[in-house]
């Protein structure tokens, strides 16, 4: 039973999560920065932009995302003449959905991580000769550290969950881009129950065992950063 | 912003005093609006330890920020030395990583996730690795700190820390040192005490500084001149005790 048991779809997930989440981390720092720092024209409509996947079924998203990257679209046009093969059915398509749907559980705590390093400490190092780019890198980001990595977190959990918005845009294409959790569901449906429960009992340990190094690592830090937020 | 008119002419950097005016003397004159709030500013200085005297809510600090470059006025001219810091009509506006001027914060403001020495050597980054090593070494000797070089801000007692924001600011070798309420959040025998070191500091240093206190006893203790603010105005440039 053991030996054809395909670890594929965990695979995948754990792939697609992963890279998912360092782009989400990528972006999503500096949008949180500035979101938390700067006052500009359409800032409130940038923040609702980003926090509307949190709350739009993913199903949505992902036909937003067909709309934009799909065959037929633009973008998915100019991709397809430039990489030969559409994007759609792919697991590129799956990282772009699980970005999509997980980054803004990031954005929304390092946020409020950002929100809470009071000004002085910038102040106090501008004073110090540093330029802004130095600043963010050696005192803003050190300071705002625990919602950072919290959100990081919550987003690697988000993105090893992704089901909605990954079956829209990247199908559920076994061997392809059928993840762990669209994996769950084909088992069920097919009744292959021992399956289903196998595959969500490592999707769980796998994800709770990432969360819980990660609030390890938090934990550890948050002496140091005791002071930085308040 | 034309409407708020020119700063007021209460200084006159064409007199006499220009010839005794040395690299570290100050002249500040500008106007910055916020809100229903109007600083309108204007003071000299000769180098030596002036203080900002005034209740709270006179723009005191206000002031501190805009010669440190945190505040951008609206019009006027801030001048150290010979070198414009801000000139609204000639539009320089140097920025505060270039001024050169050292602030000691009302908290401090040390980085909660540095080591006392790690917080001293901040500013020397663009200093070659052995001057930096050795900058840090003479700040950490000059100031006692050497036994809690490795010790974490919030470790320290009030007086410490306010050791270690000096020795921040002054490491990079400032032309200036600005002091918000430097004695402010320290018990009654400390204040005293960590006045007269302030004081002791300026004598061996020589660096101009402007510190600001609600205390005229302070001021008359630690300054040679006192800048008396109320609302957002200088009332008179009264000097206080000779050096």
């Amino acid at each position: 039973m053991m030996a054809s048991f395909d670890l594929y779809p965990l695979q995948l997930s754990l792939l697609v999560a992963s890279i998912a989440t360092i782009a989400s981390f990528a972006i999503g720092v500096p949008l949180a920065w500035v979101l938390a720092r700067r006052r500009f024209a359409g800032r409130s409509v940038l923040e609702v932009l980003v926090l509307l996947p949190m709350v739009l079924p993913p199903t949505v998203i992902g036909y937003y995302l067909l709309l934009l990257v799909g065959r037929r679209s633009a973008i998915g046009g100019a991709i397809e003449s430039l990489v030969g093969a559409p994007i759609v059915f792919t697991p590129a398509a799956a990282v772009l959905a699980t970005i999509v749907a997980a980054a803004p559980f990031l954005v929304r705590s390092a946020q409020g991580g950002f929100e809470q390093v009071d000004h002085v400490f910038e102040d106090a190092a501008r004073t110090l000769g540093r330029s802004e780019t130095s600043i963010f890198l050696t005192v803003t980001v050190p300071l705002a550290w625990r919602g950072i990595l919290a959100g990081t977190a919550l987003c690697f959990a988000r993105a090893m969950g992704e089901f909605g918005a990954t079956l829209m845009l990247a199908g559920n294409i076994p061997g392809r881009t059928q993840t762990a959790s669209l994996a769950v569901y084909d088992a069920v449906q097919a009744g292959d129950l021992h399956r289903a429960l196998l595959l969500s009992l490592l999707l769980s340990g796998m994800t709770g065992s990432a969360l819980w190094v990660l609030t390890r690592i938090g934990r550890g830090s948050s002496h140091a950063f005791a002071d930085g937020a308040r | 912003m034309s409407s708020l008119g020119t700063p007021n002419s209460k200084t006159d950097s064409n007199t006499n005093a220009h010839d005794a005016r040395t690299n570290d003397a100050l002249s500040v004159a500008f106007r910055r609006q916020i809100d229903q709030f109007v600083l309108d500013v204007a003071f000299e200085t000769a180098g030596g330890v002036t203080a900002l005297l005034g209740p709270s809510g006179a723009g005191k600090t206000l002031t501190l920020r805009a010669i440190a470059g945190l505040l951008r006025p609206d019009i006027g001219r801030i001048m150290l030395g010979r070198v414009p810091l801000f000139d609204a009509t000639a539009h320089v506006n140097v920025p505060a990583r270039d001024r050169r001027v050292g602030y000691v914060f009302q908290q401090y403001a040390l980085f909660p996730h540095l080591s006392v020495a790690d917080n001293i050597a901040y500013g020397l980054h663009a200093w070659s690795r052995e001057a930096h090593r050795a900058r840090v070494q003479e700040m950490l000797d000059t100031m006692d700190l050497v036994p809690l070089a490795e010790r974490r801000p919030r470790t320290l007692s009030g007086g410490q820390q306010q050791r270690v924001a000096l020795a921040r600011a002054l490491a990079p070798k400032p032309a200036l040192l600005l002091l918000d309420e430097p004695l402010a959040s320290l018990d009654m025998p400390l204040r005293h005490k960590l006045g007269a070191e302030l004081r002791a500091l300026h004598e061996r240093t020589g660096i101009a500084m402007v510190l600001v206190t609600h205390d005229p006893d302070e001021a008359a203790r630690i300054a040679d001149n006192v800048v008396h603010m109320s609302a957002g105005h200088v009332d008179t440039s009264s000097p206080g005790k000779t050096s």
